[in-house]
């Protein structure tokens, strides 16, 4: 018979035993064998695994105290040799979920599959979710035999290198990756089932999670407009006649940077758009300002509204452009607009 | 409305002296067929060709897709308004169909026009006609026409066409070679009929629409354009229009945008729903929303009144898809927004973007109000595709359309299944 | 600023004015030459107004009449 694979428990100061918010800054400890639910825990793993040490620490210890914990459950681990660790559930408790995910991620550091358990929006998933597998749970704790059940099987599967289906299937919290899959239904067939069980209130689930929009601290005001430097950017094709760098019309992954020091307002004669995302006849034959706006700008410059352009705009197609193309150009363009000192950015989206 | 289909098995396509349809084969009488396509002087080329599924075949350059189909009885012609043809109301009466097979027209569209003044298709360097094709065997035989016996009508035009010039002629080729099909079975008992009785209504069961947000040409080529995505001819930027789904079943909705055709629109989701009409819904409209309305307002009004022909349709559910992906898109996801404030439970049905390991959503952007959608994956297909000994489409193929192909990663703008309708089982899930 | 504001609030832009039409997002050629400055110069200083407001969320600025006063002055 093989040997039995080797489990690691984790559980804050509560689950573990030990006490409630006083003793939340319980540094790191391990116990041997299960300990609380690692018992249901136990049972659920059966005979082909063993919880072979239980680690507990407080909540507010290991996350306040990450610099200490971190090393102190590496530690453990190295000495304990677990197969795979499994930490909480934590439901909705939010430092626990942290705890937990934290204890995840050191364990998938040293190539140990880690599974936990916590509510979609515990902040160990907003944090971590990428990293992180964690058995989806809602925040009620009486489901935890359940909950330690489904996060058994899934440790078990990790540990013998067995592929995981979808979230929705195998119970898990997605971990932003999206991966295409052969249904047994056409898609029209689904979307007709979908739609009448939503319709009879029965549950479905939709295939599609529509997080991973960006979440963007927007920057502090300007103080005063006359004092500003301002920039301009534009996503709208615009090029000097002729398109000398080639800019392309459609998934652009580049920029280019265009001197308007002396540039009043940009006309048809010396400049046009390559945007093939739209009808580019206005800007090509009457006025490309309309896709930046700089004689506007100049005029609101002169009367000293602003204090002054940045000598360059910059310039992309933005039609059909990659997220992660999108996100590094802007990221060089501000860097570029912050070390020249720009106060603030007029970006035209068309 | 009511309509009867009846359906000929096509399960092989043959060259011969007469053009007809007898126990499944159909005959074609090639000299015939090209005469008719050559009445038309602006049409400077044409051959026909046949292709089966396990063929070693590429078949490229692509303007549209389309299953023959007649109108013997009932008013109107089947793909009414299109190239001139009547607008009388289709979706009565019957239609027979050529099953099996489809007619692929293909064709260079001119890049510019003689004066210069237009783009057909791409703009970028990248060309997306590249990735559209059809392999009718390997690993990348995966799209519905890899599956069914096809009739390619090739066609040049003389030197100078205009994009929409060409594609009228190309349009009424098409048409006129349906018709020739199509007529072959006229007089004869098809070998299944199956009826699509749209005046029975359940009235214990919920009424659904189905919503398709089709991107209009106008915005390029003005609203008097053949080209993109007709409505009874009509291409330009609407209201939504109220259809019967039998309307749409007889080609009411015909035309090809960018690289979407008209069979994927006609040919799947719809009879699917007409299907199940009666037994676990009432499927009570198409509501064809036009899209690339260029101010914010015009998509939002569009999308309102989508909603309002949907409460006074007494529909409960509704399935909306797209076409198009930037700003088009945006008035698909108003819609969905907009039908569900007024109490309709709407499943949006899509091909989505790249994930880009984890870097970006599924969709440009979202509402609160998408709370069930279905993937048809990202249109990429990862395998590649291998060489084939024959290529249809052109007069004389680019040797490199013989070639191998490397696989085509799925991602904004770039699909090779262009599956907006559901016709695969494909799709992508959260991992 | 863009004409459809939908898309960047939706993606988390924290300052988004509304413009007039994708082909032409800073003003309106049906409009008279006059008018259309007018247009284009309320459509800029809502812009650079808006770069003097505090927000905490994605924000949708719209050019109105007020700020023409404001560039007459």
């Amino acid at each position: 018979m093989a040997e039995a694979i080797r489990v690691v428990h984790y559980l804050n100061q509560f689950f573990g035993g030990m006490g409630g918010e006083a003793q939340a800054y319980e540094p790191v400890q391990v116990k041997p064998g299960p300990v609380g639910p690692g018992r249901a825990l136990q049972g659920a793993l059966g005979d082909q695994a063993t919880i072979v040490g239980t680690l507990i620490a407080g909540d507010n210890y290991f996350t306040e105290e990450l610099d200490a914990a971190k090393p102190a459950v590496e530690a453990y681990l190295d000495e304990l040799r677990p197969d795979a660790v499994i930490a909480g559930p934590a439901f909705d408790a939010g430092r626990y979920g942290l705890a937990c995910a934290e204890v995840c991620r050191i364990a998938s550091a040293r190539n140990i599959p880690a599974v936990t358990g916590m509510h979609p929006d515990n902040a160990g998933i907003l944090t971590y979710r990428n990293d992180v597998l964690a058995v989806s749970t809602g925040t009620d704790s009486t489901e935890m035999v359940a909950i330690l059940r489904q996060m058994a099987t899934l440790a078990l599967k990790r540990v013998r290198g067995t592929e995981l289906g979808p979230a929705v299937a195998e119970g898990y919290v997605p971990t932003g990756r999206r991966q295409e899959v052969m249904h047994d239904k056409y898609g029209y067939e689904r979307a007709a089932d979908m739609l009448l069980a939503r319709m009879a209130a029965k549950p479905y689930h939709s295939e599609m999670c529509l997080t991973g929009y960006d979440d963007v601290t927007p920057a502090p005001p300007l103080r005063d407009l006359k004092d500003a430097v301002i920039g301009l950017v534009s996503s709208g094709g615009l090029v000097p006649r002729g398109n000398r760098d080639r800019l392309v019309g459609s998934k652009a992954e580049q920029f280019f940077k265009y001197d308007i020091e002396q540039v009043g307002s940009l006309t048809v004669e010396e400049w046009e758009s390559v945007h093939g995302g739209f009808g580019t006849l206005i800007l090509n034959t009457k006025d490309p300002n309309y896709a930046m706006p700089l004689s506007t700008v100049r005029y609101l410059e002169d009367a000293g509204h602003i204090k002054q352009v940045y000598p360059q705009f910059f310039s992309t197609t933005g039609n059909a452009t990659a997220v992660s193309a999108a996100r590094r150009m802007g990221g060089e363009i501000a860097s570029e607009l912050t070390a020249n000192r720009v106060d603030g950015v007029l970006l035209v989206a068309t | 409305m009511k309509l009867e289909v009846g359906t000929f098995p096509v399960h092989d396509i043959v060259f011969g002296t007469q053009t007809r349809w007898q126990d499944g084969v159909l005959s074609v009488d090639k000299d015939e067929l090209l005469a008719l396509v050559m009445e038309d002087p602006y049409i400077a080329w044409a051959d026909i060709d046949v292709t089966r599924p396990g063929d070693s075949v590429r078949i490229v350059q692509i303007r549209d897709i389309v299953e023959p189909k007649v109108k013997v009885s009932g008013p109107g012609v089947t793909y009414p308004g299109i190239s001139g043809r009547d607008v009388t109301t289709v979706g009565q009466g019957r239609t027979h169909r050529l099953g099996g097979m489809t007619l692929i027209a293909c064709s260079e569209m001119p890049g510019f026009n003689p004066d210069g003044a237009h783009w057909w298709g791409t703009t970028s360097v990248e060309g997306r006609s590249d990735i559209t094709f059809i392999d009718m065997s390997g690993p990348g035989a995966v799209t519905p026409f890899a599956h069914t016996i096809n009739l390619c009508l090739q066609m040049e035009p003389h030197q100078e066409s205009y994009a929409d010039d060409w594609n009228r002629a190309s349009n009424a080729a098409v048409l006129k070679l349906n018709d020739r099909l199509a007529e072959t079975t006229r007089g004869f008992e098809p070998h299944e009929i199956t009826t699509y009785d749209l005046d029975y209504r359940d009235n214990a069961l919920p009424n659904i629409v189905f919503v398709p947000a089709l991107a209009s040409a106008e915005y390029r080529f003005g609203p008097r354009t053949s080209l993109g995505t007709n409505v009874y001819g009509i291409g330009r930027l609407t209201e939504p229009w109220l259809l019967q789904p039998t309307e749409m079943i007889d080609g009411a909705v015909f035309g090809t945008y960018m690289e979407h055709f008209t069979w994927p629109i006609m040919e799947t989701i719809v009879p699917h729903l007409c299907s199940r009409h009666g037994q676990e819904f009432n499927f009570v409209g198409c509501i064809v929303v036009r899209s690339n309305w260029e101010a914010q307002a015009e998509k939002q009004l569009m999308a309102n009144r989508a909603a309002q022909m949907a409460s006074a349709l007494g529909a409960n559910g509704a399935i909306v898809t797209t076409n198009q992906r930037g700003q088009r898109f945006v008035e698909t996801v108003l819609t969905v927004q907009a039908l569900e404030r007024v109490g309709v439970d709407t499943v949006l049905m899509t091909e989505e973007e790249d994930n880009e390991n984890g870097n970006a959503p599924p969709l440009l952007m979202s509402v609160p109000e998408i709370v069930s959608a279905v993937s048809t994956g990202t249109g990429g297909v990862e395998v590649t595709f291998p060489r084939v000994d024959r290529v249809l489409g052109l007069r004389q193929p680019d040797p490199i359309w013989y070639e191998e192909k490397p696989p085509i990663h799925g991602r904004y703008g770039v699909t090779h299944l262009h599956d907006f309708y559901g016709f695969g089982k494909q799709g992508c899930m959260d991992f | 600023m863009t004409a459809m504001p939908a898309i960047p609030l939706s993606v988390g832009a924290s300052r988004v004015v509304r413009g007039v039409r994708v082909p032409h997002v800073c003003g309106d050629p049906a409009l008279s030459e006059d008018r259309d400055h007018e247009l284009r110069a309320r459509i800029v200083t809502t812009a650079l107004n808006a770069l003097t407001t505090p927000v905490s969320t994605p924000t949708l600025f719209e050019p109105d009449q007020t700020v023409l006063e404001e560039v007459a002055r």
